[in-house]
């Protein structure tokens, strides 16, 4: 792959979490008042972006396991903060 | 002490050339306080003095949803509605009878619907509905929230209705301290009498009143009678109206107060990221790590959502 295919390759990526993010961030605001839709789609939110990280160093960088534990954990506290706001 | 802040907020040597709060042990550490914070949050609202000052209620008042509620139903062209206080009283058992029976629906499990707690109070009506909210900070809030609620926004526009009773009734509902607001709406069937009979129109008092909760509800009177004089009801013709403000002043509500904290991480946490970005792109540091920039991303987005959140439910 040349640099400048990787680099395009790389931004499409980026451009796929942005959406995704987006995406989510509409469902969730839309159904807030909804507890169990609203906390299904956090699940789900934390859950691609650990999924979007595995697949970006797969793909463009070395993965190793503290490398998804960083992510893993990135996801968990967003997703703590998001489903235990309303407690 | 400087050390130590270095080791954990910049890249250094003694961290492998990443913030030791952007390992995964350090995430972890920052997970756990998170929860650990909205426990300690929660468990001094319900079981320490400090819930007074917190106070997980709103600062929703009567007052201030009948003067939103006429606002939207004037922006319609509709007349604004009255409050009644029978009205008015059985919206506030129907939020007393929830919280005592731990129920957040609009029939009660015994099968009470909210027609009986008007019939109880002896308020013959038209037509009737009701609405229903919970747990919502602001009033700004609920009455958006109602409004794009088809079925909710079907009762504050009807045309029908032109009396209300609002009733925010502070509590526990299934343990969880809740405010609840109530919302009557209906059309009395006296008012027609009204018409021919200037001194009983006189005895229909109003007033501005009570406290609301967040859910809603619309139907039909059961018994409506709407002949004219003949229907009139003493009773409810000479009605001393209850009119309870209960002026609720939270000072910080648990809710801003989770916001602030995680909003305040998160900042740091970004700032951080994008330091570490600039010293990592400054000195072409090679080592193996997340992508600090996917990692802002999410916590903006994040950060975004908690900004936006507003809670509450409807019914």
């Amino acid at each position: 792959m040349t640099r400048s295919k990787n680099t395009h390759a790389i931004l499409l990526e980026y451009l796929v979490l942005i959406s995704a993010l987006l995406i989510f961030g509409v469902f969730i605001f839309l159904y807030q008042k909804d507890q169990v839709y609203r906390d299904a789609m956090v699940v789900l939110l934390g859950s691609f972006y650990v999924a979007w990280g595995v697949a970006h160093h797969i793909r463009h960088a070395r993965l190793t396991l503290r490398i998804v534990l960083e992510y893993v954990f990135v996801a968990l506290l967003g997703c703590l903060m998001l489903a235990t706001m309303f407690l | 002490m400087l050390a130590t802040f270095k080791h954990i907020f910049t890249p250094r040597t003694s961290n492998n050339r990443h913030p030791r709060i952007i390992h995964p042990e350090g995430l972890l550490a920052l997970s756990i306080l998170t929860i650990t914070f909205q426990f300690a949050l929660k468990f001094a609202t319900l079981h320490t003095p400090l819930g007074n000052v917190l106070g997980y209620s709103s600062s929703i008042t009567s007052s201030k949803v009948l003067e939103q509620i006429n606002a939207q139903r004037s922006e319609s062209g509709l007349v604004p509605l009255v409050t009644n206080g029978k009205l008015e009283q059985a919206a506030i058992e129907k939020g007393k009878d929830m919280m005592e029976h731990g129920y957040w629906a609009h029939i009660s499990p015994e099968g009470k619907d909210p027609w009986q707690f008007i019939q109880a109070q002896k308020y013959t009506y038209t037509s009737a509905g009701e609405n229903l909210a919970k747990d919502f900070a602001e009033t700004e809030a609920m009455i958006r929230a109602w409004m794009n609620s088809p079925t909710h926004r079907a009762n504050i526009l009807d045309t029908r209705f032109t009396e209300t009773g609002i009733a925010v009734v502070d509590g526990q509902l299934d343990g969880v301290e809740t405010t609840l607001v109530v919302q009557m709406f209906a059309h009395p069937s006296q008012q027609i009498a009204i018409i021919t009979e200037p001194d009983i129109a006189q005895a229909t008092r109003t007033s501005e009143s009570t406290e609301l909760t967040p859910e809603l509800f619309l139907q039909s009177s059961p018994n409506a009678q709407p002949s004219m004089g003949k229907n009139l009801n003493p009773d409810v013709m000479s009605a001393q109206v209850v009119a309870v403000e209960d002026a609720k002043l939270a000072f910080l509500s648990p809710l801003q107060i989770s916001k602030a904290v995680f909003l305040a991480v998160i900042t740091l946490l970004i700032i951080v990221l994008l330091y570490d970005a600039y010293l990592e792109r400054k000195y072409h540091t090679i080592r193996n790590v997340g992508k600090n920039i996917a990692h802002v991303s999410f916590l903006l987005f994040v950060g975004i959502l908690i900004v936006i959140l507003k809670g509450g439910t409807l019914l």
